[in-house]
């Protein structure tokens, strides 16, 4: 009886790795590296409110937008309050499509208007991962928003505004490193969801890729990084770069605070070097955008795309 | 030619005491004023020359940590100056505390109050990070360079949890209104 007590738990505990529809394809150790490559998928931990005891992933994390405050959901393996029932195909349409397994649209604040470039391997990896977490039961959280932004119908004309669902098609004439670099920062980094600002409707305004936004996640302010000398990075070296993703350190010695800190720290300071230096690759070749970003009470916000 | 004014006062001593009274009330409070602004703008020379001063040392450990960086990043062959540059951080660190004596919150500094009402949080990050430095130099000093790593990102990481506490984050800093 009492030797027999660990095998039952251990059968328990394979049966529930392997079972359900969890494991079906996807590689779960290729899928950290791909939950590092998205930073950590640290919205979906709750760390500015309950520390870094947060149980980890089960969401509630709130999320401030001028729309509105949207609270991360629950992304643990829990079958009655996480992703546990979600199918790998359910899982696919979540991120490359924005749809729940009812049909529903998620709000886009769930950035899958980055995660629709990601590949079926890499989401099926990530998904086999996700699998592997501990299971927490912790319900979703309802948004505080204000009218229409909290209506899931309306999301569905805002999508045929402002997403454009398909996978990352690479460029033949850049390296191999630069498709790789463009891959994830518009696909699992999913960097311009922060880093560029937003029109009124809530789409980011692609005139200002990645040129930086006073209305960040968590009203924090993300900063330009297209190569512009002055308002952007455009002194930082490839060296800087990578430096900085896996550090959190700038060139002139400063550290890095908020959101970004937590995705370097679960992120991509964990994910291959050479993924970074991807990276550094394609942000450095962006058109320069002259985009001086200001806190959203300061009233100066000077746009130049021209140069 | 003269001057109405003058004239009906000059023709009029009751009035001309009443203006002798009043005149030498007004300067009275002229200079009380002028010296309350001479105190005030004192005052404000005085804080800007300690925001001034914090933020040179603070910019030292930056440099001092940026330094380290450019030799990591970079693979400069100058490996046994982090030893320096760690010691340099650990030495600037000891400054800290009477650098921040003064309160000063008003004006172009990014320092949060709770400095001045959390002061022994406050103490024990900057003791966080004088370990750190002292860890990170030792560790090149006796030729472990392959605990480098581990000890920068120690020492980054006792940068940033005294700043997540004690510096105003970027949306709120003075450089970004």
């Amino acid at each position: 009886m009492s030797r027999s007590a660990p095998s039952v738990l251990l059968a328990l505990l394979l049966a529930g790795a392997g079972g359900g529809s969890a494991a079906a394809g996807g590689d779960a150790q290729r899928g950290l590296g791909v939950f590092e490559s998205a930073g950590g998928c640290s919205c979906h931990t709750n760390y500015p409110g309950e520390g870094e005891d947060a149980p980890r992933l089960a969401g509630g994390r709130a999320l401030e937008t001028p729309f509105g405050t949207y609270y991360s959901s629950n992304i643990t393996p829990d079958a009655e309050t996480g992703i546990g029932r979600m199918s790998e195909a359910e899982f696919l349409r979540a991120m490359q499509d924005g749809l729940a397994p009812d049909g529903r649209n998620y709000f886009p604040v769930f950035p899958y208007t980055s995660f629709t470039q990601m590949t079926d391997a890499d989401l099926r990896d990530l998904f086999a991962y996700l699998a592997t977490t501990t299971p927490v039961v912790r319900a979703n959280r309802e948004p505080d928003v204000r009218v229409p932004f909290g209506w899931r119908f309306a999301i569905t004309p805002w999508k045929w505004l402002n997403f454009e669902p398909g996978r990352f098609v690479p460029d033949p004439a850049q390296s191999e490193a630069w498709n790789r670099g463009a891959y994830l920062v518009n696909g699992p980094a999913h960097c311009g969801e922060c880093h560029t600002p937003r029109t009124l409707s809530g789409g980011v305004d692609r005139t200002l890729w990645l040129a930086g936004s006073s209305d960040g996640p968590e009203g924090e302010l993300a900063p330009n990084i297209t190569p512009d000398e002055e308002t952007g990075i455009g002194t930082w070296s490839i060296a800087d770069v990578d430096w900085y993703l896996e550090t959190g350190f700038k060139p002139d010695g400063d550290d890095t605070q908020g959101l970004m800190a937590e995705l370097i720290e679960h992120g991509f300071a964990r994910i291959p070097k050479s993924d970074r230096l991807a990276i550094a690759e394609y942000l450095r070749s962006l058109a320069p955008i002259h985009n001086v970003v200001k806190t959203r009470s300061g009233e100066t916000h000077v746009h130049d795309a021209a140069h | 030619m003269s001057i109405p004014a003058l004239s009906r006062t000059a023709s009029n001593p009751r009035a001309h005491r009443q203006q002798d009274v009043r005149l030498a009330v007004r300067s009275i409070a002229s200079l009380a004023l002028l010296s309350l602004l001479g105190a005030s703008s004192a005052q404000a020379a005085d804080d800007k020359a300690w925001i001034d001063y914090r933020q040179k040392l603070m910019s030292s450990i930056g440099s001092e940590m940026g330094a380290i960086g450019d030799i990591l990043k970079n693979g400069l062959p100058l490996i046994p100056n982090i030893e320096n540059h760690a010691s340099a951080i650990a030495q600037s660190s000891r400054l800290i505390a009477s650098a921040f004596e003064q309160k000063v919150v008003a004006g172009p500094t990014d320092a949060r109050p709770e400095i001045w009402s959390d002061t022994e949080k406050f103490k024990q990050a900057i003791q966080k990070m004088q370990s750190e430095a002292e860890l990170l130099a030792a560790a090149v000093g006796e030729g472990n360079t392959d605990q480098i790593p581990a000890r920068v990102k120690a020492l980054g990481q006792s940068c940033g949890g005294c700043h997540e506490s004690f510096r105003k984050p970027k949306e709120e800093s003075y450089k970004n209104k």
